[in-house]
């Protein structure tokens, strides 16, 4: 563990990834706030309130489970750590919980946030509204077409959703929108950016409030199945489920880590939001990670069937464990986390997020290689309740 | 001494206009039509915009002309090619700004390389902050670029004199907090006081911009800065007369702002 607790270094990069791209405009909020952080975490106080509120209103421990039925169709025991029961719906909420309790403590009274799948939107809003803050979310039009539920589901928790309606309408164009905001009005506002991405201290602190996860997930494997697990496989978009189960098994070398990214329509289609392949590096949101950008270092258009993975730039924690060769990264298509979508909720009776579908559709696809005995935990980081739309509209469309 | 440095040293205690301009909005010879007239206007310096796909500092207008280049393929080597154009005829200033990826995806020693060639005389970046990538401001010092550096209203005065003291050229004041082309009523605390306490921290030139967007608004800052830094406007001024009459509109709005700080 000693070489990981050292990431980020005191400006916020990991190697040559991370570090802090912003208007001048924002550094003095940035450096606000990893000083804020710092004092909250050597305080008992903050640390009694944060695990209170984690486990009273977002419901942790969340359960480590095995999957039977599901293990048998993957050919490997499979054990779900079930994200997806925490409240709202997904692992987003650790972070959120966290970050305005932050914003409490800076005496900020608005909080804004950006969406893709509405799980972090929805979280945001949750929180905000269990603190008393002010919320604004953006998200892109086309994600709020795709997630329709999840807009309405803020606007009963007492956000504002501004839907933009620019680029690719999508995650990317949300984060730019909600930048732009915490640019105007930095004084009185807290961005809580909902993944392990943007300017520092965000990739370290998002990682820091989801680490709980692996932490539980390895206590809980060793009680029940004794020792520690072959594999850990989680979705990737921008990383945050992802860090958060790997952070805690960083210093087991055996221990494999298995990122998903969405393969879309296929690599050779241009069509999808896998940005380990190309292995491009570029800055995107203030910070310098692997990025999807064309010859004049535009940053280009992604595609996923589900809208928390449909982004183009990684985050820059992750980029650097690729590198380094302590996590490897794999992809699945649309129509691979489709079938995972079906198989888990007919096979375990647990409707998985999409964007969960690509880790599962990993296990399905390469479980057989890994061996009947061999003990795979896949972070089932989101409940799939907001796809149901969604899949039932591109399974009509397929046939 | 820089011909951007000579500019201002030649001018000391009069305010001139600093326009800013996205390349290729209208079109890559619209703008360089923009430059002449800018250059016969007798501006201090002009900004000329490099496009990039996220520009998260901008408003609405800088992103609907970032938009409109980009989709006519504008990229660094295009726009490097119209300064190198006006360099052929004019010694005006030229501030190329932009953000970090399109710069950094052109390589930096090609780009610091190329931006010289073509007569550029200074770099904005921003997205990148003065403690963030030294390697990047080395190689522009080394291109005998010069680095123009913001102060935001919220810039601790502990930053000022890290940020001074990689700044050439002239500093950039952000009269608000906020996107370029902010409409908001007033500028942010005491531009004044503010300008006051920049002088004391530096002898560099002082341009002040973000949401000054006419020439009585321009008149307000006369004799407070050195140079008034005017770019949403021009921008707004090529989407509300689009085709044949943009450089016009844009010019007439130059010769208004010009004059009224003379």
């Amino acid at each position: 563990m000693s070489g990981s607790a050292a990431w980020p270094d005191a400006t916020g990069h990991f190697g040559p990834y991370g570090g802090r791209f912003v208007p001048e405009t924002l550094v003095h909020a940035l450096d606000q706030l990893t000083s804020e952080y710092a004092r909250a975490r050597s305080d008992p106080a903050f640390e009694q309130e944060l695990a209170a509120t984690l486990r009273d209103f977002a419901g942790r421990p969340t359960p480590l489970q095995l999957a039977p039925r599901f293990s048998e169709q993957a050919g490997c025991r499979v054990f779900l750590k079930r994200e997806d029961l925490l409240h709202t719906g997904a692992h987003k909420i650790n972070n959120t919980v966290g970050q305005c309790l932050l914003a409490c403590r800076m005496g900020k009274p608005r909080v804004i946030a950006e969406t893709g799948a509405g799980q972090h939107g929805v979280a945001t809003a949750a929180a905000a509204a269990r603190f008393g803050l002010e919320c604004t979310v953006y998200m892109g039009c086309e994600d709020a077409r795709r997630q329709h539920l999840n807009v309405e589901r803020m606007k009963l928790l007492g956000a504002e959703v501004r839907e933009v309606d620019a680029g690719s309408r999508t995650l990317k164009d949300a984060i730019n929108e909600a930048l732009r905001d915490w640019v105007t009005r930095v004084r009185d506002t807290h961005y809580v950016l909902g993944s392990v991405l943007g300017p520092h201290p965000f990739p370290m602190m998002v990682r820091d409030f989801h680490r709980v996860i692996g932490e539980e997930a390895r206590t809980q494997f060793a009680a029940q199945a004794g020792g520690l697990p072959d594999v850990l496989v989680a979705c990737v978009g921008g990383g945050s489920n992802a860090i958060g189960l790997f952070h805690a098994f960083l210093g087991d070398a055996r221990v494999r880590k298995v990122g998903v990214e969405a393969g879309g329509l296929g690599l050779a289609s241009g069509k999808h939001a896998a940005r380990i392949p190309e292995h491009s590096v570029g800055v995107l949101h203030g910070t310098r990670t692997l990025v999807l950008q064309d010859d004049h270092g535009m940053i280009r258009e992604t595609h996923s069937i589900s809208a928390g993975l449909d982004y183009p730039a990684l985050g820059p924690e992750h980029a650097w464990l690729a590198d380094q060769g302590l996590a490897e990264y794999s992809i699945a298509t649309d129509q691979e986390a489709l079938d995972a979508f079906q198989a888990l909720s007919r096979l375990e009776g647990i409707l998985p997020a999409l964007e969960t579908a690509h880790a599962l559709a990993w296990v399905l696809r390469e479980g057989g290689k890994l061996g009947r005995d061999a003990r795979v935990v896949v972070n089932l980081s989101g409940r799939g309740d907001k796809d149901v739309n969604e899949v039932l509209r591109v399974l009509g469309k397929t046939g | 001494m820089s011909r951007l440095a000579a500019a201002f040293a030649r001018a000391r205690g009069e305010t001139g206009l600093v326009p800013f301009v996205t390349a290729g909005y209208p079109s890559l010879e619209e703008t360089l039509a923009m430059l002449r007239g800018f250059a016969a206007l007798g501006v201090r310096a002009v900004e000329v915009g490099i496009p990039f796909s996220d520009p998260i500092a901008d408003g609405p207008e800088i992103q609907r002309a970032s938009e409109w280049a980009l989709r006519r393929r504008t990229g660094p080597a295009e726009v490097l090619a119209v300064v190198e154009a006006l360099r052929r005829e004019s010694e005006l200033p030229v501030v190329v700004m932009t953000y970090a990826n399109p710069v950094l995806r052109f390589g930096l020693p090609a780009f610091t390389a190329r931006a010289q060639a073509a007569g550029v005389d200074g770099v904005i970046v921003s997205d990148l902050p003065p403690d963030e990538s030294p390697e990047v401001w080395s190689a522009f010092d080394a291109a005998g670029l010069d680095t123009v550096m913001l102060v935001a209203p919220t810039t601790d005065e502990e930053r000022v004199p890290g940020i001074v003291a990689r700044c050439r050229g002239f500093l950039y004041c952000l009269a608000r907090t906020g996107v370029t082309g902010a409409v908001s009523a007033g500028f942010a605390g005491s531009l004044p006081e503010r300008v006051a306490a920049l002088r004391r921290h530096t002898t560099l030139p002082i341009g002040v911009g973000f949401g000054i967007s006419n020439a009585e608004q321009a008149r307000a800052l006369k004799g407070l800065a050195d140079a008034v830094v005017v770019g949403a406007a021009f921008m707004r001024a090529v989407t509300e007369a689009p085709g044949r009459g943009a450089t016009g509109g844009v010019l007439a709005l130059a010769r208004a702002i010009h004059e009224a700080l003379a």
